[in-house]
């Protein structure tokens, strides 16, 4: 656990260190912010639906950013040969390196809670507080799972950008797949599977403030099944 | 080599196998895991139990086809999501049998066209936009199909009582067969001559719930039979009168099985002699001691309200005039229960000559009021003036009590019989007129006598059979449509009984914010947290110079 969280503390105050970060921040705070007050007062409904309509979106474009370099740039530097020689294991790297980016992730989250704050203020009836933590608990899990994808992504690759450009497409295809505009197009019982495969579905069963187990279950598999393949493809480098 | 090939092959097959546990770890979750928790205030997706058993016991995949335009008006706009979550939750609790696909037919017009031929019309509406009234046509409704039949909301009006909607055309759907309402009319009229067809008739109400769009069958009770017949679902009486004992006591003991009824009874009998053609009497008993033992009671005067009423045309030597008559009362939105989804979205019901019901006590019996007159109706004693032209404020100050009084009520639970001592007597033997004797048939020989419930029963109860009548359907459509919602909740089982409406609390944001407030707002969050997020990492990097100056002044420069 000491080695996990040394890997974490590297690498968290690294992402504070660098300008990217805050760039990469700002820019989603920035974007979020329009896009919810483009409608806010023309709809005159203090709910946060919208806002966190928008999250796998924004969160597509971002966090990609922040995931790109986490493995690319350590092999291009040279940097992961010292780290893998370091008395710490393959998994205690990738988890340190992955719980880091989800601190910042929830960072991020934290950074937006003024607009919570907003909503509940110009509200004449209050804000509906058990949808809103569920939302942020959805937004987490949701995050979480795109920079799983990202770090494995970031995993095999030695260049930033292909490494950020895979990542978007690897997460648009888990975004996509239960999209409306793709079950549509599917019958019967495969619909249902490929809704259920997509990150959407899940992520707005949460968003509705409901906890269900199987949502859980679902973030749960695909934040193990990327950090796994992370770790392996880590070990990998040992064979070769 | 070999070892860094085997190595790779192990991995390879760890890699496959850890995929496939995840994969059907989630499947089998989706079929079996049933753990959820609702966190959102009023409990907005805590479908009720019945509408739970529905879904889960769904043994053919149904599909719900939402036709919902892309670019909704504001006010459909905040509706969209919740919909839209209410049929997640829905689709969820069905597990795989339920597939529900969002389509905006934008401007394909085969899709506006299929859209329009299932039920869904593209509707105009009105929208106010900066200060611009403009139409823009949407589509906001919804097909639902099963095998070769479909049913269809043309337009959804609120989220509040979706689950009932959705739920009970679902029901429906998946009916094997049509339930069967027996119906009884028997209405008093003083003034029919023989041959001559009776002043109030029901073709419209057995027409709307039974012919070809209907979903019931329709099956006449009364007449030469003395019992209800097996098949029976439920029974809607519009009137009681001319109803034998034995098929009294055989509605008793369907109801003490948990059988469904719908009671329109008449407190109000006009005998349009000459010479009175304006006087009314309390109508002549007919199941009303029956019902008092299942908790209603009749309180037969008439109710009057000079504010909620119908307005109807009074012929004069020159022309109709339109004048508003106080003895049709209606009841507007507020007067329906809205704990009861069949009625709490019901705008208008019009009840012509009607009484206050009342509850009367009784052990397992739970009595709910379905539709309350307004605050200013009174009531009338006996015998009743049904002229036009009274001074209705003088009356009222008359009047011994004030509204709201119940004019349609329901029961539920498990009823004590009104027949104590069994079923009635068969008929005395008749002689033919041969001389021979017709032999007696005991229409309930066999049968077990009931005296306390066994199954939960429900039973509803309109004081007023007019309210019923083709006249009346004709002048109030609303009145059709309560008498839908009714049967439906009352034949459609417990699927629909249990449903709930569910609690929908608005909130809007305060209207009275100037467009100097609404900016400063948006501009503290686009601007201002970011602009906090720069500052912080400015301190940062300038209290890493700092500190790093700082080491430098103390162990020189590295």
């Amino acid at each position: 656990m000491n080695r996990i969280s040394t890997v974490w503390d590297r690498e968290f105050r690294a992402f504070w260190l660098s300008p990217i970060a805050y760039i990469i921040i700002i820019a989603f705070l920035a974007l979020t912010n329009f896009l919810y007050f483009r409608t806010f007062f023309l709809e005159g409904q203090a709910s946060l639906r919208v806002f966190f309509d928008f999250l796998p979106w924004t969160f597509m474009l971002i966090l990609p950013a922040l995931t790109m370099g986490q493995w690319a740039e350590e092999r291009k530097t040279g940097t992961i040969e010292p780290l893998l020689t370091l008395p710490v294991t393959e998994w205690q790297v990738v988890l340190g390196k992955y719980l880091a980016s989800v601190s910042l992730l929830a960072c991020i989250l934290l950074l937006t809670t003024p607009l919570v704050l907003t909503v509940s203020k110009l509200s004449t009836n209050g804000i509906d507080g058990g949808q809103t933590m569920m939302s942020y608990f959805g937004a987490l899990l949701l995050g979480a799972s795109y920079l799983a994808i990202g770090s494995w992504v970031s995993s095999f690759s030695d260049n930033q950008i292909v490494a950020f450009i895979l990542s978007l497409a690897a997460i648009a295809v888990l975004l996509f797949v239960g999209l409306p505009f793709v079950t549509y197009f599917v019958e019967g019982g495969f619909s249902v599977f490929l809704r259920n495969l997509g990150l959407t579905t899940h992520y707005s069963s949460l968003g509705r403030g409901v906890l269900d187990m199987r949502d859980l279950l679902y973030f749960g598999s695909v934040i193990y099944l990327f950090t796994f393949l992370t770790t392996r493809m880590v070990e990998s480098r040992k064979w070769s | 080599m070999d070892n860094r090939l085997k190595r790779k092959g192990n991995s390879l097959a760890e890699i496959f196998i850890v995929v496939a546990i995840v994969l059907v770890v989630n499947l089998l979750a989706y079929k079996l895991l049933r753990y959820r928790v609702d966190f959102t205030e009023n409990k907005m997706y805590t479908v009720s139990q019945a509408t739970r058993n529905f879904l889960a016991n769904l043994d053919a995949p149904l599909t719900i086809d939402f036709y919902m335009t892309g670019e909704l008006p504001p006010q459909l706009a905040s509706m969209r999501t919740e919909v839209r979550d209410r049929l997640g939750e829905f689709e969820s609790l069905a597990r795989g049998n339920l597939v529900i696909r969002y389509i905006d037919p934008k401007d394909d017009e085969e899709l506006k066209q299929k859209a329009q031929e299932d039920g869904v019309p593209e509707v105009e509406l009105e929208v106010r936009e900066k200060d611009k009234r403009s139409t823009r046509k949407v589509f906001f409704g919804m097909v639902m199909s099963h095998l070769d039949r479909m049913e269809s909301i043309p337009f959804v009006i609120s989220t509040e009582s979706l689950e009932y909607d959705v739920v009970s055309r679902l029901v429906r759907l998946t009916k094997d067969r049509k339930p069967v309402l027996g119906v009884f009319e028997g209405t008093f009229n003083a003034n029919q001559q023989q041959g001559q067809p009776p002043e109030q008739t029901y073709n419209t109400l057995r027409q709307l719930l039974g012919g070809q769009e209907g979903q019931y069958e329709i099956k006449r009770i009364g007449g030469e039979e003395q019992v209800l017949p097996d098949d029976i679902d439920g029974i809607f009486l519009v009137g009681a009168f001319g109803l034998s004992d034995s098929m009294k006591y055989s509605i008793d003991q369907f109801l003490l099985g948990g059988g469904r009824a719908i009671i329109a009874i008449d407190p109000v009998m006009m005998l349009n002699q000459q010479g009175m053609e304006n006087q009314a009497y309390p109508s002549l008993p007919t199941m009303e001691d029956q019902l008092e033992k299942y908790g209603i009671r009749f309180n037969k005067k008439m109710i009057a309200d000079p504010v909620a009423s119908e307005t109807v045309m009074v012929p004069t030597n020159l022309f109709p005039v339109p004048m508003q008559y106080p003895l049709y009362v209606t009841i507007g939105p507020e007067g329906f229960n809205h704990d009861v989804p069949a009625v709490r979205n019901l705008e208008k019901l019009l009840m012509p000559m009607t009484c206050p019901l009342q509850e009367v006590e009784t052990d397992g019996v739970t009595f709910q009021a379905l539709a309350n007159t307004s605050g200013n109706a009174f009531t009338m004693n006996s015998p009743f003036d049904v002229g036009i032209q009274q001074d209705w404020e003088y009356l009222a100050t008359e009047s011994e009590s004030s509204g709201p009084y119940p004019v349609v009520a329901m029961v539920s639970g498990r009823f004590a019989t009104a027949f104590p001592e069994g079923a009635p007597a068969p008929p005395a033997p008749r002689e033919n007129e041969d001389g021979t004797m017709n032999p007696v048939v005991d229409p309930f020989a066999g049968h077990t006598h009931v005296s306390v419930g066994t199954e939960d029963a429900n039973l509803i109860v309109l004081a007023s059979a007019r309210a019923m009548t083709d006249n009346l359907f004709k002048q109030a459509q609303t009145n059709a449509l309560f008498a839908s919602n009714i049967v439906d909740t009352q034949l459609l089982g417990d699927e629909l009984l249990g449903i709930r409406s569910a609690p929908v609390t608005s909130r809007p944001i305060k209207a009275d914010l100037t467009e100097a407030e609404r900016n400063t707002w948006k501009w503290m969050n686009m601007a201002g947290v970011p602009a906090l997020l720069v500052l912080f990492g400015l301190l940062l990097g300038f209290f890493r110079r700092a500190q790093r100056r700082l080491i430098e002044a103390k162990y020189g420069g590295v």
